[in-house]
């Protein structure tokens, strides 16, 4: 008997039961004292497993044993990881897909003045943009796989599509169903009106976040993988932009912004107001373009770093007070700095790419 | 017989690891004590140990072999 091949398809049926486990079994309908008994049952199981394993002289009850022992193990690894939340990361969503589109219309409160706008996705793409209406209006682009054509239709009729809307917040979620081997994804479109202040929370794990001309008092966009797109974007307080894998890239004037990517570009415009700007990359450049200053108002700080590429700084009056022959750290000011009355200070990080600052 | 293909200690192994882990867990359950973050890296490592140790003690050392005697001749 080859026994490569039979501990591979041991492997294969250990991963094959464990991700039916992370599916089929809903563990978190179990008490905690009931999954810890699990536990101790499967233990035991794998020690009577053990003595009779010990004892066989019989190929066909050695691999009886090591199967169920497998099955025993997958399931019970399954039932830890269900807890951790890592379930989310396998999926057995079917090829067939069913989709509809829900749009929910509304208006906030006089007295509300700076209204919430919470978007919370799973997979799926986020936007948030005005108009002139007084009105706003959410859309929901809503898909679910299954292995059939009812399967999916019957996930999305189950999945809870419909945001949580009070008189000064918008709240949207979706959760993925623990029981259904159909994944439900959703992008999400909110029109608001153009002459409030809001304060957004936009999270995905796989899509792009976008946001065109906006005012925010605080601005929260995160997503896994998945580019960041601003139109012109205005953030009182603060701004912070994360994703891992995506470039970010648009208008922003914020006074205390925070833009990083693991993989991807930076390229922002940054507003005339005065603020101060973390930008960090691993693998990408950063190109940072400053507002137009004919007037000489606008004072710079800024300490640029890159460990593979050149940093570049294209401002007028810049003086470095720090700066390394090939080019990879400048350290410095404009002239101007302690005396302008908007001050922006950069600080900009990259490994693997050039920064230009302009 | 020909030797095994798996091991059955493996099943003694992970059997007192899956036994330890859920008493522990029920344990907790019941107020004995709070599991928190803290204690989980080196509960498992104690875990890990008494059933390596345990499963250790049931395996069986080959028997030493009695030296084979010199040939007279010391051929090659």
């Amino acid at each position: 008997m080859r026994s490569g091949a039979v501990r591979f398809g041991g492997f294969l049926i250990f991963v094959g039961v464990f991700v039916l486990s992370l599916e089929y079994v809903n563990w978190a309908a179990f008490e905690p004292a009931q999954r810890a008994n699990f536990v101790i049952a499967g233990g035991i199981a794998l020690l009577i497993a053990f003595g009779l394993a010990l004892g066989s002289r019989s190929h066909f009850l050695d691999e009886f044993l090591h199967l169920l022992a497998l099955a025993i193990g997958a399931t019970i690894l399954g039932l830890f990881v269900s807890g951790s939340g890592a379930g989310d990361w396998v999926s057995l969503a079917g090829p067939v897909r069913a989709d509809k589109t829900l749009s929910f219309d509304g208006s906030f409160s006089s007295d509300a003045a700076m209204p919430s706008i919470t978007l919370q996705l799973t997979n799926g793409d986020a936007t948030v943009q005005t108009w002139d209406r007084e009105s706003y209006q959410i859309i929901v682009h809503a898909r679910a796989r299954g292995w059939s054509q009812s399967e999916a239709e019957e996930a999305l009729a189950k999945a809870k599509l419909q945001p949580e809307i009070l008189d000064t917040s918008i709240t949207f979620t979706v959760p993925r169903e623990p029981l259904s081997l159909s994944r439900v994804e959703a992008d999400v479109e909110v029109f608001l009106p153009k002459d409030h202040f809001y304060e957004l929370r936009l999270e995905t794990l796989n899509g792009s976040l976008g946001l065109t001309t906006i005012h925010a008092t605080r601005v929260f966009l995160k997503t896994l993988n998945g580019r960041i797109t601003l139109g012109d974007v205005t953030a009182q307080q603060s701004a912070t932009l994360e994703t891992l894998n995506g470039r970010i890239s648009g208008r922003l004037a914020t006074g205390e912004g925070t833009a990083s990517t693991a993989n991807g570009e930076i390229k922002l415009i940054l507003g005339s107001v005065s603020g101060t700007y973390h930008v960090s990359a691993l693998n990408g450049r950063i190109d940072l373009q400053v507002p137009e200053d004919p007037q000489n108002e606008i004072g710079y700080s800024i300490s640029a770093r890159t460990w593979s590429g050149s940093v570049t700084i294209g401002l007028p009056n810049f003086i470095s007070s720090e700066q390394e022959q090939e080019r990879r750290r400048v350290e410095g000011s404009t002239s101007n700095f302690t005396s302008a009355s908007t001050k922006i200070t950069i600080q900009a990080n990259t490994t693997n790419g050039s920064i230009e600052i302009r | 017989m020909a030797e095994k293909i798996h091991s059955p200690h493996k099943y003694l192994f992970w059997g007192l690891v899956f036994v330890l882990v859920g008493g522990l867990w029920r344990l907790s359950l019941m107020g004995w004590f709070e599991l928190s973050w803290r204690l989980m890296l080196p509960g498992l490592l104690i875990v890990f140990g008494l059933s390596l140790i345990i499963s250790g003690f049931f395996r069986r050392r080959p028997a030493p072999q009695p030296e084979a005697p010199k040939s007279p001749t010391g051929g090659r």
